[in-house]
């Protein structure tokens, strides 16, 4: 029982983490809607009425940078302004599938056909499900809620006014929405036992998109987090299907995605569109599970993939506040600790807005100011909040582009990062501290996909020699780590005989050779680009 | 927010399908317990993966597993390019292997009944596999000597001191 407390408080702590950065960009966006586009501005940027506002929503969910958890206070403004259920469903559904840094991370996995056709099926499956979503609620007369604030504030007093709202809505119905999709993790995790999903998925099981579906509903990914977790699958030659249903239903929709719409549309609506979406995404699943099994991949048998969904500790494992302190705090990248500490600040700062001086923004945005000059020309000319607003969301679009290029360097700089990582690993599978070794892996991993992808975003292509080695050394990184976990295992149980004992150590000497060999020529095949090292 | 027995009760069947569906696994006590299932045709290198390719081409005729050789030799012409990059076999060396294999998967799954028009293509493959093969096997030899070339300095610097 233990176990599966402290397990679920875990996953629920590290998913809170990981949603900190884009949560906190969710607030950023959701306060430019509601200060600078406004109403009709927003219903305008999602296509209005038209026929189109399904494709533009999906498409301004594509590239704005949020998840399940950041696309919540999105939601919220957007049904408060009136934009209809499809388009905020295609929205909904379409921002925490993919961003500009996901989707080329995505290109790395299996095929690039396979995520821009994963992109062209989420695009089919938000228009469907838009479609129907809107024939539900023709009748419905769509207005927008008022807010009570004052209108044609602008500079330095609006900016202020945008950071107090979006912290304001941190302490409200978000924070609670928020809470609620990290509850998924924390069921999961303690219900799930430790690597209970590795099996699950494999590609000749006929049930795999059906189990994945089952339990993807309380999943709550970030878009990179799933691509790497799509990637680990294609590597492992587990179901195409399996994984088109985590990535709609895992990372799409969270449990609060459904509690919301169940609050905001009523049970047996939500039903109707839970049901079409599940529909929907498992018959797309079933359709292209065949046609995209990658070539030349053996299935592996199992996936890694899930592992970060179940319960981090073992059945017997002893638990402690330091375990959890451990797995929860110490693990976490600097990154994540960044993005929680920003996250408590601005609930704070909330929290003072809204229960200590309520009406400071009314009569922070209601005090004179000195008369504008309207007929200003030149830098200091009047723009309208439109167009501020869709610069703003230009900008953030724009950030997100320079960003892939920062999160994907160039390759001299990656194989330098490489060179470093694989020291790390080489030597301490060499000298028995396989701790540093496992903690070195991934990383290594990791950088061989940036290495793809920062050549792929310079040189506009990715020659299949280069795709064969990186795809190589990530195979063999992965063996090796599972002989290390072997060692690792022997050694505390002390059960191995001396023999296999030296057998094993062989093995690992074998394994970092042949990485070693293999890390040569990726470094050759990316830096002497199309001449042989010859 | 007042939650009714029929919407508790939702959450419970949830829990409940969650537990059954993780009680179908048994609990891992290692990440590790489930190892990379290696297929028995898995080739060592590209000599063997022409020698296991030329073995099905022979025998898929006459077999009765018909079915599962040609499953095989599907397999092993799809691994062909992950094999031949495993060796000292340059970029514009293993091109080659790449195309051929590629050429060869657009035409599977292969039949039976029509498995003699592509003998031809396999065999080729096939051929091309050994000669590849023997490149990289002279170029690993050549790689060794200059690794020794370049090792020998330091040795013989050891020595004097």
């Amino acid at each position: 029982m233990e176990v599966m407390i402290a397990g679920g408080l875990i996953r629920g702590l590290q998913g809170l983490a990981s949603a900190a950065p884009t949560l906190l960009i969710g607030l950023m966006i959701t306060a430019m809607l509601h200060y600078y586009l406004g109403a009709e501005g927003s219903k305008r940027l999602f296509g209005g009425d038209s026929i189109r506002s399904l494709p533009q929503s999906w498409l301004i969910g594509m590239l704005l940078p949020v998840c399940s958890i950041g696309v919540l206070p999105i939601i919220l403004e957007m049904k408060r302004i009136g934009i209809r259920r499809g388009a905020i469903t295609a929205f909904a559904l379409s921002a925490p599938l993919f961003n500009p840094l996901s989707l080329l991370y995505g290109l790395t996995l299996s095929r690039p056909i396979v995520i821009i056709g994963f992109a062209v099926a989420s695009l089919l499956v938000v228009t469907l499900l838009g479609l129907i979503w809107d024939r539900m609620t023709q009748l419905e007369e769509l207005i927008a809620q008022p807010d009570g604030e004052p209108e044609g504030v602008i500079g330095l007093r609006r900016l202020m006014a945008c950071f107090i709202y979006s912290a304001r809505l941190l302490t409200g119905k978000t924070g609670l929405l928020a809470l609620i999709a990290v509850a998924g993790l924390v069921l999961l995790g303690g219900l799930l036992p430790h690597g209970a999903l590795q099996t699950s998925v494999e590609q000749s099981d006929l049930w795999a998109p059906l189990k994945m579906a089952a339990v993807a509903l309380p999943i709550y990914a970030t878009p990179m987090l799933t691509m790497s977790q799509l990637g680990m699958m294609f590597d492992h030659g587990n179901s195409p299907g399996a994984s088109f249903c985590l990535l709609l239903l895992g990372t799409g929709i969270n449990l609060a995605t459904v509690f919301w719409t169940a609050r905001s549309y009523g049970i047996r609506e939500t039903l109707v569109w839970l049901c079409s979406l599940f529909v929907i995404v498992l018959g797309l699943a079933y359709l292209i599970n065949k046609p995209l099994i990658p070539p030349g991949v053996e299935p592996a048998g199992h996936t890694h993939a899930f592992d970060i969904y179940t319960n981090p500790l073992h059945q017997g494992m002893g638990v402690s506040l330091d375990v959890v302190y451990d797995q929860a705090v110490t693990k976490l990248a600097m990154t994540d600790k960044v993005g929680l500490i920003a996250l408590a600040v601005v609930f704070l700062i909330g929290l003072f807005f809204r229960y200590v001086i309520p009406n400071f923004v009314n009569r922070f945005m209601q005090a004179p100011v000195a008369e504008i000059d309207r007929s200003a020309k030149g830098l200091n000319s009047i723009v309208s909040p439109r167009i501020v607003g869709l610069t703003g969301l230009g900008g953030l679009v724009a950030l997100s582009i320079v960003g892939c290029f920062a999160y994907y360097p160039d390759p001299s700089e990656v194989l330098q990062e490489m060179k470093l990582a694989r020291v790390e690993v080489l030597s301490g599978a060499l000298t028995g501290t396989y701790d540093s070794a496992l903690h070195w892996i991934p990383v290594l991993d990791e950088w061989s996909r940036r290495l793809e992808v920062g050549t792929a975003i310079r040189k506009f292509e990715l020659r299949p020699y280069q795709r064969a080695q990186t795809a190589l050394l990530r195979k063999k990184l992965e063996r090796l780590e599972h002989e290390l976990e072997h060692a690792m295992d022997a050694n505390k149980s002390s059960e191995q005989d001396a023999s296999a004992n030296a057998a094993q150590t062989d093995e690992i000497k074998a394994m970092i050779s042949s990485i070693g060999r293999t890390s040569q020529r990726v470094s050759a095949a990316f830096r002497y680009g199309d001449l042989d090292p010859e | 927010m007042n939650f009714s027995y029929r919407q508790i009760g939702i959450c419970v069947m949830f829990a409940t399908s969650l537990l059954c569906l993780s009680g179908c696994e048994d609990a891992q006590h290692s990440l590790h317990e489930i190892d990379h299932e290696v297929p028995a045709h898995w080739p060592t290198s590209l000599a063997d993966n022409a020698d296991k390719i030329a073995s099905r081409i022979e025998s898929i005729p006459s077999s009765s597993n018909a079915n599962i050789l040609i499953a095989e030799l599907e397999d092993l012409v799809e691994w062909s390019p992950e094999i031949a990059a495993d060796t000292d076999l340059t970029e514009s060396q293993w091109e080659p292997i790449f195309a051929a294999s590629e050429n060869l998967r657009s035409q599977f799954p292969l039949k039976a009944d029509t498995f003699e028009l592509m003998r031809p293509e396999l065999t080729s493959f096939c051929e091309l596999l050994v000669t590849s093969h023997e490149i990289a096997e002279s170029q690993t030899i050549a790689v060794k000597q200059d690794d020794a070339v370049q090792a020998r300095p330091a040795a013989n610097l050891e020595v004097e001191n």
